[in-house]
């Protein structure tokens, strides 16, 4: 202990202001000790800071602000032992003789052998903007849903659905080519040209998802117009340790089971290594809706990855691998031919196939998907404020969609091949330096190259392509205690050549695009609780290749999309702003956001449906106008008698077509959810045990074009939700149980961007379990701080 | 330094020994050599209807040799045969029995594919269907109120239902104007039971039929 106090008195730690609370109590035990931790580098809240008071021996996490309270603690002197991911553990004393509010300044920069792995995390988010943190305790009731579900949590993000087993993340009504996904550091280069296309990643390698609202293009790509979505995994360990974490989930309707496992460690002997691998599997059958199931909706997973690291204390190497296998079936009355097929499903009640019953085999129409990820990355500490990485990915991806029926040819039938057969291949390189405080200054800036390909085997629908785009950036933040102001600029190149077939001649366009991107931000923060975010920036992206070239039946859609080789590039100016407010009990955050498109690229219904000989076919052609998607998420949350939470949100969004003069299709209707808990400790086992029930109410989406879409929006519907949850405790494992229902009330409705809606109500009531066992098998790192204490 | 770099070169090696990628990649085309419009796909192409009044075949089609999307189907016009006929206008005349037989095609292929082979060959999983109706009596038969026209169908399944590539039409006693033909054949898997409604539409054209 006297070595451990005298090895870290010297650290940089600073007790800013100890601040008068009024007294409450005049008993001696009734004394509130508040601790606030921010960074010392650039004065971030800390969150997961464990603290802990010796004394008591209770052991508290920070929340997101980077505070924490001990209530009820007796006058005397305590020992506080401060822990942060990155930094040095600090020891304190303090003589509690009153309330007090304790601010920490950590010093976030030290390193040493045991903890080298500290400073190499992704490079900084644009720290100007809003970043929405999936962490934990939401991250836990997300488990079992798809990454798309998932992000429902954040306030301003809506899915773009096909049934229950697709849904494409959607920020601020935008999707697609328009949103940046970041699966551990690395573009997700998927196919995202469809709607029925999901990105292709494992939710349950994220231990944090992130959300950043707004154009973002200056640090991530060109192209990140609404939004970018961070999926991160844990850092590796960096102390001699085996620990791991299982989750089991259970669902009723499917009759759904999941499991996903963890065991990640690092090696006593072999200094420096350390490693991970990770699994999940699922199966689920026929989904149903309130009324009847929906044949051929079983969903199969099957996904792993595993990644080694390798530090010494100035450098360090990564490398990662996943693969995420996926078979989705496609309800088969949703899988229809002509218009006249199309009209005979809308004006049916119930579906074709409602007669079905429950079942996990998957049969025609179906889809068939694999992607896989090869990372490496190497980054090196060049002094104590510049570092630096350089990292490389692969990315493969195929994707096969099988129609509803086997040729009729039997020797074609037995070949049973997929009529669409799509592969991507991706590599990208990333390379960035970036400072730490130089005056007030921090920054990054690098260069990212990106070489694609695209080949299809089945039939044609878009063309193969070669996309090699390189990009330059650079970003400078300015960072004082009551201001910080950010300036970025990046710069990008694409070019894209094409080859396909016009009748029987082989064509071979070739594009070029480029263009200058910008942000400009600031934060302003007056009171300590009270901050804004500003931010404004432009993005761009060039017009994808199925806006240009498509030319056919897109098989799932039922229609006939047409692309337009002109096309010019799609350019967003956007401005955010988001005011946080945080009083004693209640929390206030709330963001407007405009987004003014020159170009915006959309389907238009062409005017007469197109003849073929399986009868006539709707048409859409790929358009550009501009347009304008503005709108305002609010979210604020009530802490009353200590065992109770309420959330209040609402989502509220407009778009305008300038050049048809009309609403934009396909955009989120408003809608407003309150969330009520009740939790409360019971003992030292039972950490927390809480009740918690959610009511969604989605207004009818009814700022749509007219007579453009097949059928009118649906009504608006309101869902109730509800969990029971405990986390227990046993050793050292916080153990997560949960017994959880959607659609409580088994109601039935049809959502406006569940293109399912044409055909069929969606699904109903569904109860399901969750587990969450953490496991640690031997944590040497924990081992050293009981022995601290 | 020797160490460290035969660190790294480890590691790469691992890593490149992680991405043992999938077998498939090896059977994949270069991108500028895409697959050709005519691939091992099955298509129908071509439709044509042969109406005999017992001594003269006329021939109507309706063809869409890229398939759906690319360049709209167009109504036949047949050369090589005694009658072409260039729109979609089928001239019957009264009082007269004609006997119709349907000829699918996939001329998307070098060698032109005869598609009604295989619709007769799974004649239990097809039907072809003249304005939606639902065929009834016996011998199977509708009547076309437009043209007042009574279509039999020729042809039985192993289920003895339809299968309507062989059509007997009775024209009426009087002339009648244009009215509108839907020629459809479904495709039924396991759920062809007579009527209409089941499966997927392979083929619908519309037609136009006058009684002279």
């Amino acid at each position: 202990m006297e070595f451990y106090i005298k090895k870290h008195i010297p650290v940089l730690l600073y007790l800013l202001f100890l601040a008068n609370f009024k007294l409450r109590s005049q008993d001696t035990c009734y004394k509130n000790l508040t601790v606030r931790v921010i960074d010392l580098d650039n004065g971030n809240e800390l969150e997961n800071t464990l603290v802990t008071i010796n004394e008591i021996k209770q052991t508290q996490a920070t929340n997101a602000h980077g505070n924490i309270t001990f209530n009820k603690l007796c006058s005397g002197t305590y020992k506080i032992l401060i822990q942060h991911e990155g930094c040095h553990d600090s020891i304190l004393s303090i003589d509690l003789k009153k309330d007090y509010k304790l601010v920490i300044k950590l010093p976030h920069s030290n390193y040493e052998l045991s903890q080298i792995e500290v400073i190499d995390k992704l490079p900084d988010i644009i720290k100007t903007q809003t970043v929405y943190d999936l962490k934990e305790k939401e991250l836990d009731q997300t488990r079992g849903k798809s990454l798309g579900e998932a992000l429902k949590l954040v306030n301003g993000v809506t899915t773009l659905n096909t049934g229950s087993s697709i849904s494409k993340p959607m920020i601020h009504g935008m999707q697609g080519y328009r949103i940046l996904i970041l699966n551990n550091g690395i573009r997700q280069e998927g196919q995202q040209w469809g709607n029925e296309h999901a990105p292709e990643i494992d939710p349950f390698i994220a231990q944090k998802i992130s959300v950043i609202k707004g154009a973002n293009a200056v640090r991530y790509g060109s192209d990140a117009m609404a939004g970018v979505i961070l999926v991160e995994p844990n850092d590796l360990p960096d102390t001699a340790s085996l620990t791991g974490e299982v989750n089991l989930v259970g669902l009723s309707n499917g009759k759904t089971g999941v499991a996903s496992g963890i065991l990640q460690g690092y090696f006593d002997r072999l200094k420096g290594f350390s490693w991970r691998v990770q699994g999940t599997l699922k199966k689920g059958g026929n989904i149903n809706s309130p009324n009847y199931y929906l044949k051929n909706t079983g969903v199969q997973e099957s996904n792993f990855s595993y990644a080694l690291n390798y530090h010494r204390k100035n450098w360090g190497i990564e490398t990662y691998y996943s693969q995420f296998n996926t078979k989705i079936g496609i309800f088969s009355s949703a899988h229809v031919g002509n218009l006249t097929d199309l009209k005979a499903a809308f004006n049916s009640s119930k579906p074709q196939d409602s007669l079905a019953t429950f079942s996990y085999d998957i049969a025609r129409p179906y889809q068939d998907i694999t992607h896989e990820l090869v990372k490496s990355k190497f980054h090196l500490h060049i002094t104590n404020k510049w570092k630096a990485y350089i990292q490389y990915a692969y990315q493969y991806n195929i994707r096969k969609e099988y129609d509803k029926h086997l040729p009729r040819n039997n020797a074609l039938a037995e070949l049973n091949k997929p009529e669409l057969d799509y592969r991507i291949t991706s590599q990208t390189i990333d390379a960035v330096v970036e400072h730490l405080n130089i005056k007030s200054f921090r920054g990054q800036f690098g260069g990212s190259y990106l070489n694609q390909q695209n080949v299809y085997l089945g039939r044609f629908f878009i063309p193969n392509y070669i996309n090699n785009s390189w990009g330059l950036f650079a970003s400078e933040r300015f960072v004082k205690q009551h201001i910080e102001v950010e300036a970025g600029i990046r710069y990008d190149q694409k070019n894209l050549k094409s080859f396909y077939y016009i009748g029987n001649k082989l064509v071979k366009p070739e594009l070029n695009f480029n263009n200058l991107s910008w942000n400009l931000g600031c934060i302003l923060k007056p009171k300590t609780n009270l901050n804004f975010f500003i931010n404004m920036g432009s993005a761009w992206r060039a017009p994808s290749p199925n806006e240009l070239y498509s030319n056919g039946l897109h098989q799932g859609a039922g229609a006939i999309e047409r692309g337009d080789a002109n096309l010019k590039t799609e350019q967003v100016y956007n401005i955010t702003g988001t005011g946080v407010y945080q009083l004693k009990k209640m929390d206030v955050e709330l963001t407007v956001y405009h987004n003014q498109f020159t170009n915006f690229i959309y389907m238009e219904p062409g005017s007469e449906p197109e003849l073929t000989i399986r009868g006539a076919f709707p048409v859409f052609n790929y358009k550009q106008t501009n347009a304008r998607i503005s709108g305002f998420d609010g979210k604020i949350t009530n802490h009353f008698f200590n065992h109770f939470q309420l959330i209040s949100k609402a989502m509220i969004l407009r778009a305008w077509n300038y050049s048809a003069n009309n609403y934009l299709i396909y955009m989120p209707s408003d809608r407003y959810s309150v969330d009520i808990k009740a939790h409360t400790k019971i003992s030292k086992k039972v950490n927390e045990i809480y009740i918690q029930g959610s009511y969604q109410y989605i207004t009818k989406q009814w700022r749509v074009p007219v007579n453009i879409d097949f059928v009118n929006p649906p009504n608006g519907y309101g869902l109730l939700n509800a969990e029971i949850g405990a986390y227990l405790k046993f050793g050292n494992q916080q153990l997560n149980m949960a017994l959880t229902a959607t659609n409580l009330m088994n109601t039935i409705y049809r959502d406006y961007l569940d293109r399912f809606r044409y055909f069929t109500d969606a699904q109903g009531r569904n109860i399901g379990i969750r587990i969450k066992v953490p496991i640690t098998i031997y944590d040497k790192k924990n081992k050293q701080k009981e022995s601290i204490l | 330094m020797k160490t460290t770099i035969q660190t790294i070169a480890y590691i790469v090696i691992l890593a490149l020994c992680f991405s043992a990628c999938k077998k498939d990649k090896k059977n994949e085309p270069n991108p500028d050599v895409p697959t050709p419009p005519t691939n091992d796909g099955e298509i129908i192409t071509t439709m044509k209807l042969g109406i005999n009044d017992g001594t003269l075949t006329t021939y109507y089609m309706f063809q869409d040799l890229d398939g759906d999307g690319g360049v709209s189907g167009t109504y036949g016009n047949l050369s090589n045969t005694m009658s072409p006929q260039s729109d979609s206008i089928i001239n019957l005349n009264i009082n007269k029995t004609y006997t119709v037989s349907v000829l699918l095609l996939d001329e998307s292929k070098s060698t032109v594919d005869t598609m009604s082979h295989e619709v007769l060959n799974e004649g239990v999983d097809h039907m072809f269907f003249f304005n939606s109706l639902n065929p009834a009596g016996n011998p199977y038969s509708v009547y076309l109120t437009g043209s007042l026209t009574t279509v039999t169908y020729l042809d039985l399944d192993a289920n003895l239902r339809g299968i309507g590539l062989s059509t007997k039409w009775q024209t009426p006693s009087m002339p009648m104007g244009k009215s509108p033909l839907f020629i459809t054949l479904k495709h039924q898997p396991s759920v062809k039971n007579g009527t209409f409604a089941p499966g997927d539409t392979d083929i619908e054209i519309p037609f136009k039929l006058k009684i002279n």
